[in-house]
């Protein structure tokens, strides 16, 4: 009989989600579908509101990366006042985003996947968690720990929150910054370079061990989507977006944030909340692409930082052009905190931080505003339309979590077809599928602007769409 | 000038005569919530979080319009008070759309200070959520109908102090609004000067200067007493 | 004569603390009525109205507190918000949706109310509460515990059924 296992609620990842998986007569997986299952429909909240609240208002979405949404929102707003921001604004700007993607991914990486790296996939569920990892080690788990304090703290720093700072506004930011702040934030860096040179090693020492999940869990070719410098370098603020596919080949350059709907079609599917983002020169479902750390590092051509660099070209001999395992979204996700680490640091440095004047003053001068930047996910994209008086007539939020979705799905499908068979159901086969969608690192609740605890279904249907197995957690 | 004496919360106090419970007891350190009252405009006992208890009278008695009286007891702080005056915060937060994350007042707004003062940390009336139009026509400052509390601050500013009398309240009870002049978008008043004025008292983050972000918006009050003690007193002091 | 009548309206105001009903005699003197007062009412406008067992006490109690809602000027917050939500705690009761808890809130709006109040209206807008309260407890009761109307006059919503259950 045919059947469909579900994983509900998928864990370690952050938001709600169900994965069904459809099974044969045979027993034999005949394809998966990863559903978002909450809705929250921010966009609707905005309308008839002045976008000067936005970069507050936005960034309640989400407790992980509040920043991501306030920078891309008051990017729409400086568009909407039609300024160039202070200097000052833009590297305060630039140093809390690194700070954002620091603590981000250390999360992430440090308390959501390490259990699966360090301890095994196979390792029983109630060991494979952060607490499982402090028995082992806990020096290790300690310093991600401080890794992603780090990041907060800068944030805290600068913007006088660690979770919703009132601190981005359309025009650039509320505070300058102070010379005790620079001096803390300077402080910290030399043990966050040593604990990520740390992870780096000990990640590249295990990869080996998981040949069987790098090459099926979300191993396929897709296009890269994602900011880069006009060096083609590691850009996270502030720069144009960039196109390449699997062979590594460049297939769109320089394209302008602001034009984002000619480039880029969001289709949507009634099984899930999330719209599904695809390049339109190729269509849906043809024009499948990935953001995040590892869509970044696949198309630009350095990093800019020097021991970014030195890693990031190890890196992109992974891969026969662009790196298309998903696994590798950990490394490059490492390889990302290494970069973020050295560029507060020349941060640190710049004059320009410390400068007294970080907000332009304009009234509204256009009606139209698209503000984007790369968040730890991905590239997001925050687009306003305002009246003659600002206030907001339509919003539309383009959220990496999103734009990986379909991605996401295929990852889910080939994951279930190797790992999963209805025979014989074993946890750590289950484990694996939802491995494959922590690669990606889903931040659920932007995505579908949707709240909720962390939770995680599987379900085992039959080809009728009779449910066999659910697995609940 | 006739000088009464009188005893509130226990303790023996003097004001001059005709002057309102109110004052006197601010005078000497005790303050009694309230938050349609603002020192330099007229009371007009609306918001009756000023309510005390006046030994000897069985009715409570809004004490900013009030006046003392020689020998007489007044209790500002009693359990009943207390109780009073957290469901009329309560049924402020609950009348329009208060989502203090994410107003420009947050952190420096009257209402929202005086229900953490209260101890409110929830709201037992059902939210109505009323869907009301904000109205940024004006060209330096907006007016957010979700965050007033029609206190009529801003009303008697304009008309008391500016002169322009821009402001009034259109319609009744629950669906009371504050309209300038004869309900036209604050930007095409002709009556308004744009002083500002009505910004500066507001009492939550209904009235606010354009272009304020979240939780940045904060008031200067100081020009209230200049102005008054000015055209009183005919002295120009701060 | 006088005196006469308002000696058999103190044996009226009796009666009717006892059984919650009034059964006046025909042709009872309006001095009789006149000391409603006591009972917990005004004359108001003169007008007097007659109901039966088929009119539900909470029903009415809403009915009158939609009025004074409406006929709310909205100076004070007490009675114009206070109004708001003691008519909907009423509409909810009516719809079997409330439960004790909002029986208890609607006391204590009603001090708010009659002790607050800037004016007359909001001061005796919770009269009607209270005295239905006072003297018809077991009609809130029946649809707050039981989501039954003893009038058979209110329609009880699914909403209502599922608070039940
Ligand atoms: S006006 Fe005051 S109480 Fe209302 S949302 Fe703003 S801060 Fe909160
Ligand atoms: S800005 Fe001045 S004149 Fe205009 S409405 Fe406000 S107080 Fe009145
Ligand atoms: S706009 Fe402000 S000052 Fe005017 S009535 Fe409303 S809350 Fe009071």
């Amino acid at each position: 009989m045919a059947e469909r296992i579900q994983i509900h609620p998928v864990t370690r990842v952050e938001g709600h989600a169900k994965i069904s998986i459809y099974v044969d007569d045979a027993g034999e997986v005949t394809s998966a579908q990863f559903h978002v299952t909450e809705f929250r429909g921010f966009e609707k909240l905005c309308e008839g509101r002045p976008f000067h609240e936005m970069p507050g208002l936005m960034s309640r979405i989400c407790g992980i990366c509040p920043i991501s949404h306030i920078l891309a929102s008051s990017k729409a707003g400086d568009m909407l006042l039609g300024v160039e921001i202070p200097r000052a604004a833009a590297k305060q700007r630039r140093l809390v985003n690194h700070a954002q993607i620091l603590q981000s991914h250390a999360l992430s990486f440090f308390h959501l996947s390490a259990p699966d790296l360090f301890l095994g996939m196979d390792a029983p569920p109630s060991k494979r968690n952060i607490f499982g990892m402090l028995e082992g080690d806990a020096d290790f788990v300690r310093r991600g720990i401080r890794l992603r304090q780090f990041g907060q703290r800068i944030i805290e720093l600068v913007g006088g929150k660690k979770i919703h700072p009132a601190w981005g506004a359309p025009g650039g930011v509320l505070q300058a910054i102070g010379a005790a702040e620079r001096d803390e934030i300077r402080s910290s860096i030399p043990e966050a370079i040593e604990s990520l040179h740390e992870a780096l090693g000990r990640l590249k020492r295990v990869l080996d061990s998981f040949a069987v999940e790098i090459e099926h869990l979300g191993n396929f070719p897709t296009l890269f989507l994602g900011t880069v410098s006009p060096e083609g370098e590691l850009e996270y603020y502030d720069g144009l977006i960039r196109i390449g596919d699997a062979e590594g080949n460049i297939v769109a350059d320089g394209l302008d944030p602001l034009r984002y709907a000619s480039y880029l079609g969001e289709a949507s599917e009634e099984w899930s909340f999330m719209k599904l983002p695809h390049y339109k020169p190729l269509g849906y479902p043809g024009g499948l692409y990935r953001v995040g750390p590892l869509a970044r590092l696949n198309i630009a051509k350095s990093a800019g930082t020097p021991l970014a660099n030195r890693e990031m070209t190890e890196f992109k001999q992974r891969g026969k052009g662009a790196v298309c395992q998903s696994f590798h979204y950990h490394l490059a996700r490492l390889i990302e905190m290494l970069h973020a680490v050295e560029s507060i640091e020349q941060l640190a440095d710049d004059p320009d931080l410390m400068r007294e004047h970080v907000r332009a003053q304009a009234g509204q001068n256009r009606h139209h505003g698209v503000g984007s930047c790369e968040a730890p996910r991905g590239t997001l994209f925050h687009d306003y339309e305002v009246d003659d008086h600002g206030l907001i007539r339509r919003a539309n939020l383009l959220i990496a979590t999103s734009q990986n979705n379909l991605a996401m799905n295929q990852t889910v499908e080939q994951a279930a077809r190797y790992f999963v068979s209805s025979r014989a159901i074993q946890e750590g086969m289950l484990n694996r599928v939802e491995a494959g969608i922590r690669c990606f690192d889903p931040c659920l609740s932007c995505s579908t602007h949707a709240f909720g605890q962390a939770s995680f279904i599987i379900e085992i249907r039959n080809a009728a769409g009779d449910l066999l197995q659910q697995i609940t957690r | 000038m006739n000088v009464n004496t009188l005893q509130i919360d226990r303790k023996m106090v003097t004001g001059r005569e005709g002057d309102a419970i109110f004052a006197v007891a601010w005078e000497h350190g005790i303050h009694i919530p309230r938050l349609c009252h603002i020192g330099g405009l007229s009371d007009v006992g609306a918001c009756r979080l000023c309510m005390v208890e006046i030994e000897g009278q069985k009715r409570l008695q809004a004490s900013c319009l009030t006046p003392i009286q020689e020998g007489m007891v007044v209790r500002t702080d009693t359990p009943r008070l207390r109780q009073h005056r957290k469901l009329i915060v309560e049924l402020l937060l609950a009348e329009r759309n208060h989502i203090c994350s994410v107003c420009v007042a947050d952190g420096a707004c009257e209402l929202q200070s005086l229900a953490a003062a209260l101890g409110i940390d929830h709201v037992r009336f059902r939210y109505r959520f009323p869907t009301l139009p904000v109205d940024t026509s004006h060209e330096r400052f907006g007016l957010d109908h979700n965050r007033c509390i029609l206190c009529t601050r801003c009303v008697r500013v304009c008309d008391e102090i500016e002169g322009a009398h821009t402001w009034d309240v259109c319609g009744r009870g629950a669906n009371s609004l504050i309209i300038s002049d004869l309900g036209e978008p604050w930007g095409e008043s002709e009556s308004c000067t744009s002083c500002g004025k009505c910004v500066q008292v507001c009492p939550t983050g209904a009235l606010f200067d354009k272009g304020k972000t979240i939780a940045e918006m904060r008031r200067d009050r100081g020009f209230l007493k200049y102005i008054v003690t000015a055209r009183k007193e005919k002295q120009w002091i701060g | 004569m006088a005196y006469q009548s308002l000696r058999d309206s103190d044996a009226q105001i009796e009666n009717f603390n006892r059984a919650n009903t009034v059964n006046l005699p025909r042709q009872t003197h309006l001095s009789a009525v006149l000391r409603l007062a006591q009972i917990g009412s005004i004359m108001g406008s003169g007008g007097l109205i007659v109901m039966d067992e088929t009119s539900c006490m909470v029903d009415v109690a809403r009915f009158f507190m939609e009025f004074c809602m409406d006929e709310s000027c909205g100076k004070c917050i007490p009675c114009r918000a206070g109004t708001v939500q003691m008519h909907d705690i009423l509409r909810r009761i009516t719809t079997g949706e409330a439960n004790e808890d909002d029986l208890e809130m609607l006391k204590t709006l009603s001090d708010l109310l009659r002790e607050t109040s800037l004016c007359g209206l909001g001061q005796t807008a919770p009269n009607p509460v209270i005295s239905t309260l006072k003297y018809f407890p077991q009609e809130y009761e029946a649809h707050i515990h039981e989501k039954r109307c003893p009038a058979g006059h209110c329609h009880m919503t699914a909403a209502g059924q599922e608070v039940a259950s």
